[in-house]
């Protein structure tokens, strides 16, 4: 028989959890309902053909699947869209905020003025600097062409954004302006997270610079270097808003993006289905790119 | 006389590869980084100088002191386009998406750091997970959801999903910050005989104030330049949000660039000020690690 003392501190150790719970719950309903309903669902919908109005979604099974990997010539050109804007995001602007950072590590003269004059773009919608950038490539009043012809170079003019061949690049270009900001500050905090005294060491050790900068710095930073790989192609590969004000996909296909893709699909052509295998197959390919990344990165590194 | 003391200094005969590597790598370097900063703040200038000028000039004049400053652009905007109401739309959601996030992470962060819950582990390894597999798509289903209760085209429907999407970054960073509070202060006040809730709303969310203004801070950003999930939720005008306004100055086959870039200066604003005011905040949070702006 239970005592009515234990019975009373059992009870209350149950109101104990349960006021903890209050605590939880707001997080729990909002992320239930909101985040992980619609990721579920998601997976779900890609087994059905549905347009949006029937009462009754059709089970497919895997056919969406099928369609896609074999008909769907938009939606591979998009993917490849997104590969290239990933390429160029990890090679161009990774390097290119890297090499900053190790200036301005090294002692510049302004250093807090640059780390918040490069952090300005990364700030901005994606509209507006969409907005902005379109009106620099103008062909007609754009600044850019202008430049271009003030210091001698007229025969590089473009109309950059109606362009096929530089239709790509010149949103890339934009949209790596408005993010390397972002990188640089995270580089720059790694690079001042690894202590002088190991620095020193190899320098009494006889390292010269180019040593300490591959035998020491980078490694260093591997890890770093692996997470704003990660998040520099998942950016690039969900690029939407930037290129919806840029160029909405064209010309032709040229800028075309997945998610831009998937929207069509589902609000246009009302695929409800179709679009969810889409991102379906999509989140795949971001899961399995992070789980290779963090995989090359950790057989890699040796400290 | 003078001209030849020069010469004694620096003589002509210098080899050009010589001169070449007098030139200081600092000084390079300086002028490098210079021109980068130029390279980041000169779209704006432009952006800011387009906006004051006219039609005409806008399309050929490439000085970026514009001759007739038309201000006019901007009352122009703010009244033709309707654009007060998408402005005082954004930052409705702004202010309410970003307070509904700094209760409910707080609140979550706490149990999370510091309440005894049975599967708490799992439910935030569940929540953080989220972050690392996006499925971009998922925003059909969450329009699916929204229209099966009537909230498309609502600012509650809105606001819901904007406010759970902000939540497991900022419970990320609450909780760490939790976890560096000394336990010492909430076992003094619970032996004061405070309350749970107390002790968080006495105790934790003052001393963690850091941690959530850069909460605050990074979730109005994200909130007020939200432009795919207003795409979905909204057809009607009057309650678009400023970023969705914006196309309003995009012509169909011609747009008046002066007045987009004032449209799109209006936009740009409230969070230049917020980055003005935060910035150092702001910096020291991304340099901190884990957070996209």
């Amino acid at each position: 028989m239970p005592t009515a003392r234990s019975i009373r501190s059992k009870w209350q150790k149950v109101t104990d959890y349960l006021g903890n719970y209050l605590f939880l719950l707001p997080v729990v309903v909002f992320f239930s309902a909101f985040s992980l309903y619609p990721i579920i669902r998601t997976f779900h919908m890609s087994l059905y053909k549905w347009d949006g109005m029937a009462p009754v979604m059709e089970w497919v099974g895997l056919r969406n699947f099928r369609l896609i990997f074999t008909t769907d010539r938009i939606w591979w050109i998009s993917m490849w869209n997104a590969v290239k804007f990933a390429l160029l995001g990890v090679i161009i602007m990774q390097s290119f905020s890297l090499i900053l950072a190790f200036m301005v590590d090294r002692g510049a003269k302004a250093a807090g003025f640059y780390k918040v004059v490069f952090y300005i773009p990364t700030i901005l919608s994606a509209m507006v600097v969409g907005y902005i950038w379109k009106w620099i490539y103008d062909p007609y009043g754009g600044i850019l062409n202008h430049l271009l012809s003030m210091i001698g170079l007229p025969h590089l003019t473009k109309a950059w954004l109606s362009d096929p061949s530089y239709s790509l690049i010149s949103v890339s270009i934009a949209s790596m302006w408005s993010g390397f900001g972002y990188s640089f500050l995270y580089f720059l905090a790694a690079l001042k997270g690894i202590s002088q005294e190991i620095y020193e060491a190899a320098r009494v050790d006889g390292a010269r610079s180019w040593q300490v900068l591959t035998r020491i710095t980078l490694p260093m930073l591997r890890p770093v270097i692996t997470v704003i790989t990660i998040l520099t192609i998942l950016g690039a590969m969900q690029l939407f808003p930037l290129v919806a004000a840029m160029t909405n996909g064209g010309p032709g296909f040229s800028t075309q993006v997945p998610v831009m893709t998937i929207y069509t699909e589902c609000f246009k052509n009302h695929n409800y289905g179709y679009a969810g295998a889409m991102s379906v197959i999509f989140g795949l390919i971001l899961l399995v790119i992070s789980l290779v990344q963090i995989e090359f990165s950790k057989r890699y590194t040796y400290y | 006389m003078n001209k030849n003391l020069y010469q004694i200094d620096l003589p002509e005969e210098i080899p050009l590869r010589e001169r070449l590597s007098r030139i200081s790598p600092t000084f390079i370097k300086e002028t490098f980084l210079l021109l980068v900063a130029l390279i980041c703040l000169f779209p704006l200038m432009w952006m800011i100088s387009t906006s004051l000028k006219s039609t005409s000039e806008a399309f050929t004049s490439y000085s970026l002191i514009p001759k007739a400053w038309k201000f006019s652009n901007y009352m122009e905007a703010w009244r033709q386009a309707d654009f007060a109401r998408y402005f005082v739309n954004s930052l409705f959601y702004t202010v309410i998406v970003t307070l509904s996030v700094w209760i409910i992470s707080s609140l979550g962060a706490y149990a999370f750091a510091r309440l005894e819950i049975p599967g708490k582990k799992v439910i935030f390894y569940i929540i953080i997970g989220s972050l690392m597999v996006p499925i971009p798509g998922s925003f059909i289903q969450l329009y699916l959801l929204m229209n099966k209760y009537h909230l498309t085209d609502t600012r509650l429907g809105y606001m819901l999903p904007l406010i759970s999407g902000g939540l497991a970054t900022s419970i990320f960073i609450m909780k760490s910050f939790f976890e560096g509070i000394p336990k010492e202060f909430e076992e003094a006040a619970r032996i004061d005989g405070c309350s749970k809730f107390g002790i968080f709303s006495k105790i934790m969310i003052p001393l963690s104030r850091p941690a959530w203004a850069t909460v605050m801070i990074f979730t109005a950003l994200a909130t007020w330049n939200d432009y795919l999930w207003a795409l979905i939720m909204f057809s009607r005008k009057e309650r678009m949000p400023i970023q969705v306004g914006l196309q309003v100055f995009q012509g169909q086959y011609f747009t008046k660039y002066e007045m987009l870039m004032a449209g799109t200066a209006i936009a740009a604003l409230p969070v230049i000020l917020l980055y003005i005011v935060f910035q150092r905040h702001i910096i020291a949070g991304v340099m901190a690690g884990g957070i996209k702006g």
